[in-house]
């Protein structure tokens, strides 16, 4: 059985007399492109830095690529790619100096800083100081260095930070292509639940130092159960049938004819004994959750209950 | 551990800290040239010697020291910067080993350069007026034995700047530290208990008693030594966050 890229259990670290991260499990699979999620405070930042040895965990594992971080350090961070926080590059080097610097310290052939810088579209840049760089070239030097060595796993925290929309845009794109073009697993905190929602196939949402949800991003959705948007020219009579076949109301707008129900009900039976009762249907829908209602409703309900 | 060496090498490319490095020579330089064409006369090459060493030994030593260490830890204190390095596949004490044995060859190679600027300036001083008379020979010897006890003498006040300098991200703390030692390094010149304060050190290189010298250079070299290899477990074992 192969490795997972990134196995987390029962992470936990204080300071002081604040618990930090209190119990964190993380799965990430391999080809992932993994949406790490979680209000401010809620102990992510925390979590990367355990993740990459930068502070040490009171209990738990991290495997990277099925090393232990704490007692095999190099090996767990050999294929390991960060960029942590803001890019961090020295200003007084040109693009390609820092990316040589690279090279130099993980003991790579200077022939894969080319290849990165294309991959990062930054070639015609990397010969200029990297201080006269823009902030959305640093990021994408600093990811060009994270993927330098190859890495089976690429950390990523708020990478689309600061950025214009154009250039959230192109980090987005550049991202979502990281997999398949280098096979790399796409770690990436964000606190932007929109693009993660457009990028990532798994998810996982900490609060309150916790992880309250790990897993693909649609067995997320399917937490929330069915919900069913109706419109028909008889709402109250289809509302009490719609009680009769499985199904509650969420909401309702009268003036629209319309109503939201959720439950396990069967959305054609529902349909044909409406019509069957002379209701005359102009619209049925299954509504999706967005990432951000199931964010709100991970975050705000109490912890027992949310835990995954 | 050259590898890790080379880098940090790199970083310095373009940076202040090769300016740094390069101004106590041409003070020295400078100095000298005016000093002995102003009309004192040139005396002899060992007091030129000297007088050159203890200008180093005194002011220039302790403040090439803050300057290098304080900008050296600054291009790891920028917003990212240790997360990047020390998340790397290296090991922790290599990096920062590899940091100082790149200061202590900083402070060697500006040793060196300080020593020959002295006598730069010797011959620069003749070269403008002709009728200069420098007594004795131009002892090399006692320049280089002189400047490299410094150097041992200076490891101390060395390992002391570079553990402040990289514990805090503040530029002000090193140098504010660094100025204070050593202006109470001039104050505290005569005091018997100086021989114990890192910033008089080297200066004690000079002292006409040779066991106050040799106590001052075995507390130099092998106290930063340790205090060195101390800095490097602590910064290893400690937490990034």
């Amino acid at each position: 059985m192969t490795d997972l890229p990134l196995d987390v259990r029962g992470l936990a670290k204080r300071y002081g007399r604040v618990d930090a991260v209190r119990r964190v499990d993380l799965t990430v699979p391999q080809g992932a492109i993994y949406g790490f999620l979680g209000p401010n405070g809620a102990g992510k930042t925390t979590t990367i830095r355990c993740l990459l040895g930068l502070i040490r965990a009171d209990a738990g594992t991290v495997r990277v690529d099925g090393h232990d971080i704490r007692r095999n350090r190099r090996a767990a961070l050999a294929r390991v790619g960060a960029v942590v926080e803001t890019p961090a590059l020295y200003p007084n080097l040109t693009g390609y100096e820092n990316l040589q610097l690279a090279c130099r310290y993980l003991d790579l052939p200077k022939a894969r800083i080319g290849a990165v810088l294309e991959t990062v579209e930054m070639t015609r840049d990397a010969g200029r100081k990297v201080g006269q760089y823009s902030l959305g070239m640093r990021q994408r030097l600093g990811l060009a260095r994270a993927l330098i060595g190859e890495p089976r796993l690429l950390i990523l925290d708020e990478p689309t930070n600061g950025l214009d929309p154009s250039g959230m845009r192109d980090m987005r794109a550049l991202i979502r292509d990281l997999p398949e073009r280098t096979g790399a697993t796409v770690f990436m905190s964000s606190h932007l639940l929109s693009e993660v929602e457009q990028i990532a196939t798994h998810v996982g949402v900490m609060r309150q130092g916790e992880t309250v949800f790990d897993g693909a991003i649609g067995a997320l959705a399917a937490r929330t159960g069915q919900r069913l948007e109706i419109r028909c020219d008889k709402p109250d009579e289809a509302v009490a049938l719609a009680g009769s076949h499985g199904f509650t109301v969420e909401s309702r707008d009268d003036e629209a004819g319309s109503f939201v129900l959720s439950g396990d009900g069967d959305p054609a039976r529902l349909n044909a004994a409406l019509v069957s009762a002379g209701i005359a249907v102009s619209a049925l829908a299954p509504l999706r959750a967005d990432l951000e209602s199931l964010f709100l409703d991970l975050t705000s309900e109490p912890l027992k209950e949310a835990a995954a | 551990m050259i590898r890790t060496i080379g880098c940090e090498i790199l970083k310095l490319r373009r940076s202040l800290v090769l300016l740094v490095a390069a101004t106590p020579a041409v003070m020295v330089y400078l100095l000298g040239v005016l000093a002995m064409t102003s009309g004192q006369g040139a005396g002899e090459w060992t007091v030129l010697v000297m007088a050159g060493s203890a200008i180093w030994a005194y002011f220039l030593l302790p403040m090439t020291t803050i300057g290098l260490a304080a900008l050296m830890a600054q291009t790891e204190h920028g917003p990212g910067t240790w997360s990047w390095s020390l998340a790397l596949p290296v090991p922790r004490w290599q990096i920062f080993t590899a940091k100082i044995l790149v200061l202590l060859g900083m402070m060697a190679i500006v040793s060196a350069s300080v020593a020959l600027a002295a006598f730069a300036a010797a011959w620069t001083a003749l070269l403008i007026d002709p009728e200069l008379v420098i007594a004795g020979a131009p002892d090399w010897a006692l320049a280089f034995r002189l400047h490299g006890q410094m150097w041992i003498a200076g490891i101390c006040v060395a390992a002391v700047q570079w553990g402040i300098a990289h514990r805090f991200r503040s530029f002000a703390a090193p140098v504010a530290i660094g100025i204070g030692g050593t202006f109470v390094a001039v104050a505290a010149t005569s005091s018997e208990y100086g021989i114990f304060f890192p910033w008089l050190m080297p200066v004690n290189m000079l002292a006409t008693d040779p066991e106050r010298a040799q106590i001052a250079l075995a507390l130099g070299g092998g106290g930063g030594t340790l205090l060195f290899v101390l800095l490097v477990i602590w910064l290893s074992r400690r937490d990034w966050a």
